[in-house]
């Protein structure tokens, strides 16, 4: 009888526990971001502003793109994967082709741009660090001009016959032509030395520089115009909005004069003002959207992990309005920004992801 | 004749938890609990039985024939093409492929893999009260009811520290501070966070008691001569379980929240006096009706942020044949039989705002088949109680099921205990 009871208890008694199994786990530990904003001045006067929405599939039905040339090669060329990226979008692909293939183009794009602006920062710290020494030799050989008719020579020092104020050479060619009046042997000699020296340190260093630098811009100018192109035509096929401009250093508002500036407070842990003018391409020019006027709102900026600052606003124009979760990265080459992605809601339901950007300068910077 | 009401318990019924996963979900085909029976009460006898189950879920065969155990999806390579297939957002592929191709990485790199167990036990309880209304009609109505305990765990080894480090570096470098949280909260544990960002509760070992779909049932003895006895069943499931939870990976449900049919024919043969053979042809109409249901966005997962909370379902029709063979002596019996079912593919459709197409997904591997095999050991006071030497005719019995094989089932075997009691 007692088995049967065991038996029924077993059965019909308390309810049954699953054997407790565990499955082992190994993960790397990574550090913390170490994020500190640098004790140096924001420059409140935004740098530059980039604003996109990114298509849809539906957006995208019969959508085909012939690539921007010679822009096109000369952009993805330029990167070491180039080859990778597919030429255009044809009409026989499927939307969801279609629309990662527009994105991947205007994130590869930017790609390049930070290539390009990564490699413009290196050649103005070469730049900068050449200059230094050819300054170096130029100090060497202050120009006092002497009075007329010796104008166009002139003296090492200061004396009665010469200018009060010195001028100084600003490359090796213009030092070279210098001509002194009644310099000692020694000094006759030093200078020699000092044109050789300058010869030897710039080599043509500077004027190749320069050329690189204005190669690299024109690549990134060269981005931004086949983001433009591509996603103006995706606008024009969708009768939709994707890109916005925003008014900034490099883009001012010459109709209106509305800026773009955003201010920290001093412990860099919120915003005494927040003002973006952009021009969202609806008829209306540059628009200022701030907190004053109610165009943006719940602005929030919180740490949200250890060295992981993040800020939050909505914004409201008058096609869309979009909530932007942005990342703080502080570093050298492009000082501070904002940057991750948005969400638009459009007035007819629908929603599309996109991408913002906000560049500032620290005031000491390069 | 008289009948034990583990008679009016057919295969295939729906009170034992459904259990749902990311890959093929298994909901209806189960091992038989009883053997086949053509009998009935005698006219005004009552009968009280009391079914225990015990059960487990550990391992399953998949639409190949291939056994598997149930925490299989939770085994992933985290490698690149395994990421972009899980992807049906453009952007998310467009961002995955810029950065491969930004640090020259293929599609068979691997950050590591994941994996997982779940395992089961479940005990279900079925009260059956049954009633001889005609020499040739009984009735009965069972109203199950389970308490199941699921222990579930997943984890992840990681690997390719120079992946790690190249891919961290590449979002540090962007800015996006948030993004590279989000990647290190993905891959230290990607099945949690998926989880977590399609919206599901936390996938927690838990223990659960539901109530069961209740059945109504009736037989009919269509006929009773020279040994043979055969009679015509029919068997109405109502949705009173619980269905499972939307936003539950893993469900133990008490039901699947439709109305099924149930419609058999049995066939008893007493060829002599201690042996006989049973049999039984059956036939579930599941009917159709609408649902809240994710729908999948890959073809080989079930995980998916996406509901709808119209979606249109038919779930395909079971058929079964039985036979069993039995032998009865002094209150004791023995009997052993098999089994097969099948299930028809189970029908989806959408309330317009999701692809098409993936409600199929839904459909592969919803096509069930099982053979299985039972024995049962069991006695019964009846002969006693006629003969004045017991209290009250009663029965205990015993039973295991196996499967023996067949597709997109739940492997595990059961055992039954049966208590009854006439009156």
């Amino acid at each position: 009888m007692k088995w049967l009871l065991l038996l029924a208890l077993c059965f019909y008694g308390c309810g049954p526990q699953a054997d407790s199994r565990k499955v082992d786990s190994s993960r790397f530990g990574f550090s913390n971001l170490n994020f500190l904003f640098p004790d140096k001045e924001i420059d409140p006067e935004i740098r530059s502003l980039t604003l996109l929405n990114f298509p849809l599939e539906k957006d995208v039905v019969g959508f085909s793109y012939k690539p921007l040339e010679p822009d096109w090669t000369t952009v993805f060329s330029s990167i070491d994967y180039g080859d990778k990226v597919p030429y255009g979008i044809a009409n026989n692909l499927s939307s969801f082709q279609k629309t990662a293939l527009v994105i991947y183009f205007v994130l590869v794009s930017g790609d390049v741009r930070n290539f390009s602006y990564e490699a413009i920062h290196e050649l103005k710290i070469k730049r900068s660090k050449l200059n230094a020494e050819l300054k170096e030799i130029f100090d060497q050989f202050p120009c006092f001009a002497g009075l007329r008719p010796n104008h166009r020579r002139c003296y090492l020092t200061q004396n009665d016959l010469s200018e009060e104020v010195a001028s100084y050479a600003s490359n090796c060619t213009a030092l070279e032509r210098r001509q002194w009046i009644d310099p000692t042997a020694e000094e006759e000699q030093q200078f020699q030395e000092a044109v050789a020296l300058c010869h030897e340190r710039d080599g043509g260093k500077l004027a190749a520089l320069e050329q690189e630098i204005n190669h690299e811009d024109d690549i990134r100018e060269k981005a931004k115009g086949i983001v433009l192109d591509l996603l103006a035509q995706a606008e024009q096929h969708a009768k939709s909005l994707f890109v916005a401009t925003g008014a900034t250093k490099g883009e001012i508002d010459s109709v209106n004069g509305n800026q773009s500036f955003i201010q920290m407070n001093e412990e860099r842990t919120g915003f005494t003002q927040f003002q973006l003018a952009i021009d969202f391409n609806i008829g209306k020019g540059y628009e200022v959207f701030n907190l004053e006027n109610g165009k943006i709102r719940d602005l929030t900026y919180t740490e949200i992990a250890p060295g992981i600052m993040e800020l939050r606003f909505k914004l409201y124009n008058d096609i869309y309005w979009f909530e932007a979760e942005l990342s703080t990265d502080v570093n050298d080459v492009y000082d501070l920004r904002f940057s991750g992605d948005i969400y638009s809601h459009f007035n007819d339901g629908t929603v599309r992801k996109g991408v913002m950007k906000i560049e500032m300068d620290f005031k000491e910077s390069l | 004749m008289q009948v034990t009401a583990k008679a009016f318990l057919r295969p295939g019924v729906k009170f034992l938890p459904l259990f749902f996963l990311a890959l093929p979900c298994f909901a209806n085909l189960k091992p038989p609990l009883s053997l086949p029976s053509a009998r009935v009460l005698p006219v005004g006898v009552r009968t009280f039985s009391l079914k225990g189950v015990i059960a487990e879920g550990n391992e399953k065969i998949n639409n190949f024939g291939q056994r598997q155990v149930l925490a299989d999806p939770f085994f992933q390579e985290l490698d690149f093409a395994t990421i972009k297939k899980g992807t049906l957002d453009p952007l998310d592929l467009a961002s995955i492929q810029a950065k491969m191709d930004k640090l020259g990485a293929t599609d068979s790199d691997s950050f590591g893999q994941t994996s997982g167990v779940v395992n089961l036990k479940i005990n279900a309880t079925v009260p059956v009260m049954a009633y001889g209304l005609t020499k040739r009609i009984t009735v009965a109505v069972a109203v199950p009811y389970t308490r199941s305990s699921l222990n579930v765990d997943t984890g992840v080894v990681q690997r390719n520290r120079e992946l790690y480090d190249a891919f961290r570096s590449e979002l540090q470098a962007s800015g996006v501070s948030l993004k590279l949280q989000e990647l290190d909260q993905k891959l230290a544990d990607p099945i949690n966070y998926k989880i977590w960002d399609y919206g599901y509760q936390p996938l927690v070992s838990r223990n659960a008691n539901n109530l069961g779909d209740i059945k109504l049932i009736g037989r009919y003895q269509a006929m009773e001569r020279d040994f043979h006895n055969l009679t015509f069943s029919t068997e109405v499931s109502l949705p009173t379980g619980r269905t499972a939870d939307v936003n539950r990976v893993i469900d133990m449900a008490g039901g699947d929240g439709q109305v099924d049919l149930g419609l058999s024919l049995n066939h008893d043969w007493q060829f002599s006096e201690r042996w006989s053979l049973s049999t039984e042809i059956g036939h579930t109409i599941q009917f159709a009706d609408e649902i809240d249901k994710r729908i999948p966005e890959r073809f080989d997962s079930s995980l998916s942020p996406d509901i709808d909370s119209a979606v249109a379902r038919n779930l395909g029709d079971m058929s079964r044949v039985m036979a069993a063979i039995k032998w009865r002596m002094a209150g004791f019996s023995f009997g052993s039989g098999l089994g097969l079912q099948y299930k028809k593919r189970d029908r989806y459709r959408g309330s317009g705002e999701i692809a098409a197409f993936r409600y199929g997904w839904m459909e592969q591997d919803s096509v069930q088949n099982m053979q299985s095999a039972q024995v049962s050991l069991g006695y019964d006071t009846v002969d006693l109680y006629r003969s004045g030497k017991f209290m009250a005719p009663m029965s205990i019995s015993i039973g295991h099921s196996r499967v023996l094989g067949g597709k997109n089932i739940v492997v595990d075997p059961l055992t039954t205990l049966d208590f009854a009691l006439f009156f």
